[in-house]
């Protein structure tokens, strides 16, 4: 401990920390919100509930990534306006004492961020490429790429995402042009698809699908040169992802009707197997998924890593390995409840509340932080003009 | 006790990261710290010989009567005080006025300077003691001369390899042909050979080496700083950089890590190789840092860009950092063929590095896990080549990586042709008789051999090597889960790059992280294309090495760029 410190001076930083956050640009920072955005929003979904009334979601999804959008640009706004840094910061003031159970209470929404598109592979590897393998050894093979991307930090899992997210983009565009010979008006029907207040619930309810991946630039604001950058990275990020899920819910649409759907597990996967010219040589679709599933472990290192920034803030563990290994422990504990424990039932449950309620747990905090701050911050700068 | 601390010291909670890195700007106004130098730059006249501004004002103030003035406006501008390669000497002439005589250590021949113009000004020439205009062309014994009254037509001819002699009292300089350097005593580049472009390399000797990239780079920002390589044998090396236009931050940091070198008081430090071990930011990396090179026209295209080299003495190599992805896969002879050819060969090039490091893997992971992913037709024919191989699949391509491994060092070791004889009769020979023998399949063969072939498209020997050991390690990865673990072992090796610096530049710059850099990294840029955005690049190497580099936003480029910061130790 004492070489630490000793360090810590040697390079002029006093109480210096290990949060590995390191500086990226908004193109890094909108990279990773995407990628993890793109996997959550194409990959996490029980189709059976989704699609039970209709296939509405070319239009609820999208509008899920703007009201998303929506609830980011307030926080941020407020974050400004009380001068937080980073959204930790924001806890600290609004909530004071109680932040470290608030920022617990986002850190383990991270991890669940985490945890549902990775189950989802998980449970896809398993069906799909390894039928003979237990779930356990497929998780032992998919962790450790998270853990390791997690902790190298929140640069390295900007940058990563950088490289990748372009691939994902390409793979999912090749995917449904190849798919578009399939494409039949008809299984639109019935329009919208679903009636407008089972539209607008699945609106909220999709929300927390896309809003941790906001939140997480802006657990990570000061990573990513200040508020201002977080904020366009954010912007570009949903953008980008409401176009995303908007063609390739559109696609999935065209090319079945919402109850085929609803039998369908990953759907977007299926829309692979439509396409015939590959079969001469090699079958893309498998490849497709896997490189999906490299997309997949940006998403659950970059929660891992922002729920694990968030709780060491607020708890002040001045490094950032024991959290980022807890998560990613966590991630995995779940993922084995949900494919193998013995509590399977009780958790599918809790899994049901979290989606139904998911919106409120992540939107409302922000919103009474951010709130709160400000009204502090003005009361503050009242005094300090009083006092003067 | 102890193990326990050190184990607490590994696992520590307090210790901050204290990696350098150059910050890249991301938006707004030009970072301030650059502006102010450049402008200060221009107001002392000591910029590039690109430098517009500086130039035209100290062209205008032309030579000065007095030699003391002389001396210390050259001194300033040249950079002497980091620069010992220009010298400087004052003589007492045998008519008792003061001369003052500049040149370019390694450009100048120092005999001739010595025998035929220092001697005969001291010395007097035997002509009887002419004085006046005439004094000076009468007394130095040397044919060629010229007087000269411009400030920078001295300082061009001074670079050139002239030697500039002044005389107190007089408001010229009379320029002295000189000029004698080493030229293709040197070997040729036997590592980085190219078809077209220059094919002289550097040499075991310092001066020579420095004098080869001297007469590439003629500008006078161009500074040489000697120093001890840290060594307790006394090695030399030469720090090479532009002032102005390398990062000073990034100047500062190489010093400072070669002071910490030498302070590891090395036994013997006898090679750029162990220098750069000493210097680099992670020594346990397979990936190099530092772009070692025996080419002087690529040092200098690098200089130009605002990179900084380190020359050794004993050592036909030459470091230049910092070194990208970009950098250690691109190869000098993209710049010298046309835009298009350069191009192809640049995207054939990275092809290659892709089948080298993803195919093995992929092959196995394919053949043991996923035979479903391949069709019926390419299904059989492995099988049929398999049908008597004995081995396991994975064992037999790690088996035939190492023997192609060991048919590549063994050619490397033995000399000219009879090392190029092993690499393909070993090859054609071992491989036949493996088949025959059911030691081996043809398929894996091929893969192999495409594989090899992949790899050796790598310019710098340092990344084959660790694109090899990569390569082994996706095997692995699919040997024990498939796709499942060579996706997993994809994206951690994406990570592990992303992750790494070199001398605080990001190694996948201009990608990941994307750069404003706006000339691209595959397709080769344009030559002349660019001029610099701060006016400080010039001449042909440009758009290409530009291209090449991907490293800029982190040196000297004032550009769009505000709130990031240079040089800065992570918090």
């Amino acid at each position: 401990m004492k070489n630490g410190m000793k360090n810590g001076m040697k390079n002029g930083v006093k109480n210096g920390v290990n949060m590995r956050l390191g500086r990226i640009g908004a193109a890094e920072g909108a990279s990773a919100a995407l990628a993890a955005m793109a996997v959550s929003g194409i990959f996490t979904f029980e189709t059976k509930l989704l699609y039970e009334h209709g296939n509405s979601t070319y239009i609820t999804l999208p509008l899920s990534v703007l009201l998303s959008l929506g609830i980011f640009a307030l926080a941020a706004a407020l974050m400004r306006k009380s001068g937080s840094k980073n959204l930790g910061e924001l806890y600290k003031r609004a909530f004071g004492l109680a932040a470290p159970l608030f920022a617990f209470a986002l850190s383990l929404m991270a991890v669940y961020s985490a945890y549902a598109p990775l189950s989802q592979f998980v449970r896809a590897m398993h069906g799909l490429f390894f039928d003979g393998v237990s779930y356990s050894r497929i998780v032992v093979f998919t962790m450790p790429a998270v853990v390791f991307l997690a902790l190298l930090g929140f640069e390295a899992i900007g940058r990563t995402a950088r490289l990748i997210t372009p691939l994902l983009i390409a793979v999912l565009a090749a995917s449904t042009a190849a798919s578009v010979s399939e494409f039949e008006a008809y299984r639109l029907y019935p329009l919208p698809g679903n009636t407008a207040w089972g539209m607008a619930v699945q609106v909220l309810e999709e929300t927390c699908t896309f809003l941790p991946a906001l939140l997480c630039l802006l657990i990570n604001a000061d990573g990513l040169n200040g508020l201002k950058t977080a904020e366009r990275a954010g912007r570009r990020a949903a953008a980008a992802a409401a176009l995303i899920c908007f063609v390739s819910q559109l696609a999935l649409a065209l090319c079945y009707t919402y109850r085929e759907l609803g039998e369908l597990f990953m759907p977007m996967f299926r829309i692979n197997y439509l396409n015939k010219f590959e079969a001469h040589f090699m079958r893309l679709d498998k490849l497709a998924h896997m490189m999906w599933l490299g997309g997949g472990m940006i998403a659950g290192a970059y929660y891992i890593y922002s729920a694990a920034r968030l709780f060491a803030q607020s708890f002040e563990i001045r490094d950032i390995r024991p959290p980022a290994l807890g998560g990613a422990a966590l991630a995995a504990l779940m993922i084995m409840i949900e494919v193998e424990g013995k509590d399977r039932e009780a958790f599918l449950a809790l899994k049901e509340l979290l989606n139904g309620c998911g919106f409120l747990l992540l939107a409302l905090p922000v919103l009474l932080a951010g709130i709160a701050a400000a009204l502090r911050s003005k009361r503050g700068l009242t005094n300090a003009k009083n006092n003067a | 006790m102890k193990g326990f601390d050190r184990l607490l010291e590994k696992l520590n909670f307090d210790a901050p990261d204290g990696r350098f890195e150059l910050f890249e700007t991301e938006a707004g106004e030009p970072y301030e710290a650059l502006r102010e130098r450049k402008e200060r730059s221009e107001k002392a006249g000591n910029g590039s010989k690109t430098g517009k501004a500086g130039m035209k004002n100290a062209e205008k103030s032309g030579i000065s009567r007095s030699v003391e003035r002389n001396e210390r406006r050259f001194r300033a501008f040249f950079n002497a005080d980091e620069n010992s390669d220009v010298i400087f000497r004052r003589v007492d002439t045998w008519a008792g006025r003061d001369a003052l005589l500049i040149y370019m250590n390694g450009m100048a021949d120092a005999k001739t300077v010595s025998d035929f113009v220092i001697r005969p000004l001291t010395e007097g020439n035997g002509a009887g003691r002419i004085r006046g205009r005439g004094a000076l062309e009468s007394s130095v014994q040397i044919a060629e001369q010229e007087r000269e009254s411009r400030f920078f037509k001295v300082a061009e001819a001074i670079i050139e390899g002239r030697t500039a002699l002044f005389l107190d009292g007089e408001r010229t300089a009379l320029l002295l042909e000189t000029r004698g350097f080493d030229s293709r005593s040197v070997t040729t580049a036997e590592n980085e050979r190219v078809v077209r472009g220059p094919q002289e390399g550097f040499t075991e000797n310092l001066r020579t080496s420095v004098t080869l990239v001297r007469r590439i780079v003629k500008t006078a920002d161009l500074v040489v700083c000697y120093r001890s390589a840290g060594g307790k044998n006394g090695t030399g090396l030469a720090l090479l950089y532009r002032k102005g236009v390398a990062n000073e931050k990034l100047i500062a940091e190489i010093e400072k890590r070669l002071e910490a070198g030498s302070a590891k008081g090395a036994r013997i430090v006898s090679s750029s190789g162990m220098i750069e071990q000493l210097i680099e930011d992670a020594p346990f990396s397979p990936l190099p840092q530092t772009l070692a090179t025996e080419r002087p026209d690529r040092v200098a295209s690098f200089l130009m860009n605002g990179a900084a080299a380190i020359i050794a003495e004993g050592s036909p190599f030459a470091l230049i950092m910092p070194a990208t992805a970009a950098a250690l896969l691109n190869s000098p002879e993209d710049v010298y063929m046309r835009r298009p050819l350069g191009t192809l060969m640049r995207a054939v090039r990275y092809i290659g590095v892709f089948i080298s490091l993803i195919l093995p893997g992929y092959f196995v992971a394919v053949a043991m896990y996923h035979q479903g992913l391949l069709s019926t037709e390419v299904l059989s024919t492995l099988i049929k080549s398999r049908e008597m191989v004995f081995e396991p699949l994975p064992f037999e391509m790690i088996l035939l990586l190492f023997v192609f491994q060991l048919i590549r060092e063994a050619g490397m070791r033995v000399p000219g042709s009879v090392g190029q004889a092993i690499g393909v009769i070993g090859g054609l020979i071992l491989g036949q008789a493996a088949v025959s023998a059911n030691l081996a399949s043809t398929v894996i063969l091929i893969i192999v051999a495409l594989s090899g072939l992949g790899n050796l498209c790598i310019p710098d020997y340092s990344t084959q090597i660790a694109a090899s050991y990569f390569r082994l390690g996706f095997v692995i990865a699919a040997w024990l889960g498939g796709l499942l673990a060579l996706t997993g072992a994809l994206v951690c090796f994406a990570a592990y790059m992303a992750d790494l610096k070199s001398f605080g530049v990001p190694f996948l710059s201009p990608i990941a992280p994307k750069t404003f850099s706006k000339r691209p990294m595959l397709l080769r840029g344009g030559i002349g294309r660019g001029g610099g955005k701060g006016g400080k690049r010039s001449g042909a190497f440009d758009g290409s090495e530009y291209a090449e580099y991907g490293a800029d936003d982190w040196l000297n480029t004032p550009h769009k760029g505000g709130k990031g910061r240079f040089g800065r130790r992570r918090a």
